[in-house]
């Protein structure tokens, strides 16, 4: 009791929350007097952080760096422009499918959001779209980074689940895939409703220009995904690779890379990784102390009092994900939500853990749209220069669109199971 | 670019600001060696795994390279953890601060910052008692030491890089001292803002 109230006074009070987790454990310490745990505290905290698969997560980091200096992004939405332009609302689908595309290459809704606005939403403007909806429909691309393979919170899931991260990748294609034609759907019902332009159309000279000018900046979500799904390389590995050839588009092909831009994308890399990373070597202390108090075995024993089916079980999380995600950022979530239910789903409820995994972070990532705490709702509104609520408001076609995805993941398991057990 | 400004609202005249203004020059001074040094770690660690790749595929792995990426990318961790603090770029759940009126949200910043501090106190003593260097110093040899007092810190091998792991674990002092730095002076510029508000 003491320890849960400390926790959320400490988190409530703004203390940044690796921190809440690392003083949390110390309390817990001084509260039950186990005092011989303290001799390993610094340990667990460097243990926390020893693990292979988590070094994919600052090269994805460091691979977003190099592709937002090296003009990769661009050159993805002319070729989607090129194809889709003169489509009713084409600009529309041109800003989903170069989200499709840089979603798989980054694996951060805010990162996304931030390279997208910039490109697409002014593009959308000058055709004579409403700006507002400009915003939302870049903000709703940015839920497709944390599904489609690489992404973040996969990684960080795989390293707190301990299951394969390359697996959780796979698992994440066909969900995507869904929520990508949904969203589709959502701009169709869009375009009617605002009139949405058409642009001029292309020749086939310049289509044929846009897609030769494409192919290098292509080449690198093919390198990624191909590369894990063959069973060739590790997702680390895979990270590497992919930033080494992002680094070779940008400074040989595209010839908008300098070495000046390696020095920032090296530091804001390691900046931004250091912040994850801090927090997993926290949680990895915080669970370490809370498996003496069988937190886990105490919440796995009042769930079951309140049901047995996996189903409603599963229903009942996706709320208690819900609320948390619109208070906190979804890593530290995620962090705090695995060890304590991920056993519990498993071993109880005969849950697979690949499908817990794409549900977590699928509906984790919904509250970073969301307000009051919407990281990439308020990055969107800032960047695109439209008021936080209209874009709330707005997205709400999409976020209907990701609940039901997520409730056919709930109901129907194989989605997001199915193609893992094909490809491996 | 933060720190520019704060340098400046520190160093108005007073005598509480010109100790605050020395503390947030300190805490700078450090982030400014932080900043590279968590960046070229990372630079090693992407230079590590591309090793990794090309010796593997030329059939002549490098078996320790996977173990030192690691320990790599833990130290830029802990110093670009350390950093953030400078930066104040830490996550956190500020719902209730931002609702309060900018004086009292000063406050529950300042009360912020001293649990930063309490952590790094206690986290300083836990690594003494498991560092012990007092006993080390006066054992015959580290086998000694582990013998008479069971902790067997300086025994502890690598996997595969054939170097004890105390070298690694050194970096958990370092960001103890350098976190400690930081919330230090951004505790003296949050009670530095209240003073002069008071006044």
């Amino acid at each position: 009791m003491l320890v849960a109230s400390s926790f959320v006074g400490l988190v409530l009070a703004g203390l940044p929350i690796a921190f809440v987790l690392a003083l949390t454990a110390f309390i817990y310490i001084a509260a039950t007097g186990n005092f011989m745990l303290l001799q390993s505290y610094g340990q667990q905290m460097f243990g926390g952080l020893e693990n292979y698969g988590l070094l994919a997560l600052p090269l994805f980091i460091l691979l977003g760096e190099f592709m937002n200096a090296g003009g990769i992004g661009r050159r993805l939405m002319n070729f989607a422009l090129a194809f889709l332009g003169s489509v009713k609302g084409g600009l529309a689908y041109v800003n989903l499918i170069s989200n499709m595309m840089m979603a798989s290459i980054l694996g951060s809704t805010v990162a996304q959001i931030t390279i997208m606005s910039r490109l697409a939403v002014p593009e959308m403007e000058r055709a004579g779209y409403p700006r507002d909806v400009s915003v939302a429909i870049t903000a709703a691309g940015g839920l497709l980074a944390p599904i489609i393979p690489p992404s973040m919170l996969f990684i960080i899931f795989g390293v707190t689940a301990q299951i394969p991260i390359g697996d959780l990748f796979i698992s994440g294609i066909v969900p995507g895939l869904m929520m990508f034609g949904m969203f589709i759907v959502v701009i169709a019902f869009l375009g009617r409703r605002y009139a949405f332009p058409r642009s001029a159309s292309s020749s086939w000279t310049e289509r044929f220009h846009a897609l030769k000018d494409a192919l290098p900046a292509t080449l690198i979500p093919i390198l990624i995904i191909g590369s894990i799904l063959g069973g060739i390389a590790t997702p680390t590995e895979a990270a590497a690779i992919a930033t080494l050839a992002a680094i070779f588009v940008g400074m040989v092909i595209y010839r908008e890379l300098s070495f000046a831009d390696f020095g920032p994308a090296f530091v804001n890399a390691a900046r931004n990784a250091a912040v994850v990373l801090f927090l997993i070597a926290a949680a990895q202390v915080f669970s370490w102390v809370i498996t003496f108090e069988n937190v886990p075995a105490a919440v796995a024993t009042w769930l079951q009092s309140i049901t047995t089916s996996p189903v409603l079980f599963l229903l009942m999380l996706n709320l208690l994900l819900l609320c948390l995600g619109m208070i906190t950022d979804p890593i530290p979530a995620l962090i705090l939500i695995v060890p304590v239910f991920l056993p519990v789903a498993t071993d109880v409820y005969g849950i697979d853990a690949y499908q817990f995994g794409v549900i977590v972070c699928l509906n984790l990532t919904l509250g970073l749209l969301t307000p009051p705490v919407g990281t990439g709702l308020f990055t969107a509104a800032l960047m695109g220069e439209v008021k936080a609520e209209r874009i709330a408001f707005l997205i709400i076609p999409f976020l209907a669109a990701v609940a039901v995805v997520l409730l056919l993941i709930v109901f129907f398991p194989w989605l997001a199971t199915g193609l893992k057990g094909i490809v491996g | 670019m933060s720190q520019i400004s704060e340098k400046e609202v520190g160093s108005k005249p007073g005598s509480y600001s010109r100790r605050s203004d020395y503390a947030r020059r300190v805490s700078n001074r450090i982030a400014q060696v932080e900043a590279p040094a968590a960046g070229v770690l990372i630079a090693i660690v992407f230079a590590l795994l591309i090793a990794n790749v090309v010796t593997r595929a030329m059939t002549m792995p490098v078996y320790w390279i996977d173990e030192l990426a690691i320990y790599t990318m833990i130290w830029s961790a802990f110093v670009g953890a350390s950093l953030c603090l400078n930066k104040k770029s830490h996550i956190a759940v500020t719902l209730l601060p931002d609702m309060l009126p900018a004086r009292i949200a000063d406050v529950f910043l300042a009360g912020v910052n001293l649990l930063l501090i309490a952590f790094f106190m206690v986290f300083a003593h836990v690594l003494w008692r498991w560092f012990d260097p007092v006993t080390v110093m006066t054992s015959e040899s580290l086998n000694a030491f582990s013998q008479a007092t069971f902790n067997f810190i300086y025994d502890e091998p690598t996997t595969t890089i054939g170097m004890r792991k105390i070298w690694f674990w050194l970096i958990l002092p370092v960001f103890c001292l350098t976190g400690f730095l930081h919330s230090f002076a951004n505790l003296l510029d949050v009670i530095a803002r209240l003073k002069r508000g008071e006044g």
